[in-house]
């Protein structure tokens, strides 16, 4: 019962996240920054299971926001989908529930998403690219530092 | 042991695989049917099924922003409301000047036995979602097929042209903006004494690149730019929509068109609600 409630209190946080980014992201840009609430909150939940939960998670999310862009679709869902199962993977090598890991986590799933999108969808300036890329980063990097909190407290509660 | 390791490992990689190839199939299904200028039936059911929560956040966030807005604006509402009255005395004597000049166009259009030019019917949408990824600049709206929104309909706002509908479903539609690196529409130089015409393409960032201009065309900084009324790339808007303002013109050194930066006329980040064309 506890964990199927800690999933369920997962997927409702992961919905929680998209609906920010989707209905608030742009009002919140810096330059070329803009953040992916949704993002930091898959990867630090993910730190919390196993790369089978991971990649339904990433999945999931990967839906939604393909739904929302309503372009390049298996792009979102493929690129999430390997997201949640790479950092729920990582479960058997690192002890991951510290705040310095998640952010790390974040910073570099954030890079690794963004890297892959390049392959599917190739901007048409790449130094444009760069800067949205190295916006995206740094603010997600630091919305990670409040969330990494409520997350953890989220998902323990309801694994108890 | 070296069995259930390798157990282990598949009961690991199968459904992640399954997931991927799943992603991949939706989005060929998905590219399948843009191509062929359908909305994508899936997609548009998961939008569907979660718009209503996006708009209730968009529209908290608005009554917050209508009746809060004031703590962080305050400060410049004299010298706003400065300008907007100096530019409301501008715009009555323009608006007085333009009914005149609508007149002398609807006579001579007669007498030239030419149609009149119908004003297109608009459909009032909220815009629940804005750029939900940093790469793409595509908003959604609260208005779809029901209710009489098409593929690739023009949308507007105040300013000027937003964008094109390039997906939609029964309740929202998805509208891909002018400054997404996919997006292109038949730009003309307002100005009489140019009229130069190219095309006008998003790059992804926050200015368009009005293109293939002939190389003798006569663009300046502060030029307005419009609809062409000619083939876009994803078919065609209705002549003479504002598209932006011409901010930069760099001559090109071999001779070729000069390199144009044209400002959109409307700011897209702040967009709360749109019009489509039908």
């Amino acid at each position: 019962m506890s964990r199927r409630s800690q999933r369920l209190v997962m997927a409702g946080l992961l919905l929680a996240g998209f609906v920010l980014q989707a209905a608030f992201a742009s009002d919140v840009r810096m330059g070329a920054a803009q953040p992916e609430p949704a993002l930091c909150v898959l990867v630090l939940e993910c730190l919390y299971v196993g790369p089978r939960t991971g990649a339904w998670l990433g999945f999931g999310l990967g839906l939604l926001e393909a739904a929302y862009a309503a372009r390049v679709v298996g792009s979102f869902i493929v690129t999430r989908t390997l997201a949640g199962f790479a950092v729920g993977a990582l479960e058997d090598r690192v002890f991951r529930d510290s705040l310095p890991f998640s952010v790390i986590a974040v910073a570099v799933t954030t890079l690794l998403v963004e890297a892959a999108f390049f392959v599917f969808v190739p901007p048409r300036d790449a130094l444009a690219w760069l800067g949205r890329v190295g916006g995206a980063t740094a603010y997600n990097s630091a919305l990670a530092l409040p969330l990494y909190f409520i997350v953890r407290r989220c998902v323990r509660r309801a694994a108890t | 042991m070296l069995r259930q390791v390798r157990d282990r490992r598949r009961r690991r990689l199968l459904p992640v695989a399954g997931l991927t190839a799943l992603g991949v199939l939706l989005g060929g299904w998905h590219n399948r049917q843009a191509a062929a200028g359908r909305p994508d039936p899936f997609v548009s059911a998961v939008r569907t099924v979660t718009a209503p929560l996006v708009g209730a956040a968009a529209g908290a966030g608005r009554w917050v922003g209508s009746r809060f807005g004031w703590i962080t604006r305050g400060w410049r509402l004299d010298q706003e409301n400065r300008l907007l009255r100096e530019e409301n005395a501008r715009l009555r004597d323009e608006v007085a000047r333009l009914r005149e000049a609508d007149a002398s166009a609807k006579r001579l259009r007669a007498l030239l036995g030419l149609e009149p030019s119908e004003p297109s019917r608009r459909i009032a949408a909220d815009v629940i979602s804005r750029l939900p990824s940093p790469h793409l600049n595509t908003l959604v709206i609260s208005r779809g097929i029901r209710d009489g929104v098409r593929l690739q309909a023009p949308v507007v706002a105040g300013g000027g042209l937003v964008g094109q509908v390039f997906d939609a479903g029964p309740t929202t539609a998805a509208v891909l903006l002018l400054t997404d690196a996919s997006s292109a529409v038949g730009g003309l130089v307002q100005r009489a004494d140019s009229r130069a015409v190219g095309v006008c393409r998003g790059n992804g960032g926050p200015l368009l690149t009005l293109a293939y201009l002939r190389e003798n065309a006569r663009v300046v900084p502060g030029d307005v730019v419009v609809s062409s009324g000619l083939g876009g790339r994803h078919g065609v808007f209705p002549k003479g929509l504002v598209i932006g303002v011409v901010e930069r013109v760099t001559p090109d050194a071999s001779g070729a068109s000069p390199h144009v930066l044209v400002r959109p006329a409307v700011d897209f980040s702040r967009l709360e609600e749109v019009f489509v064309l039908r």
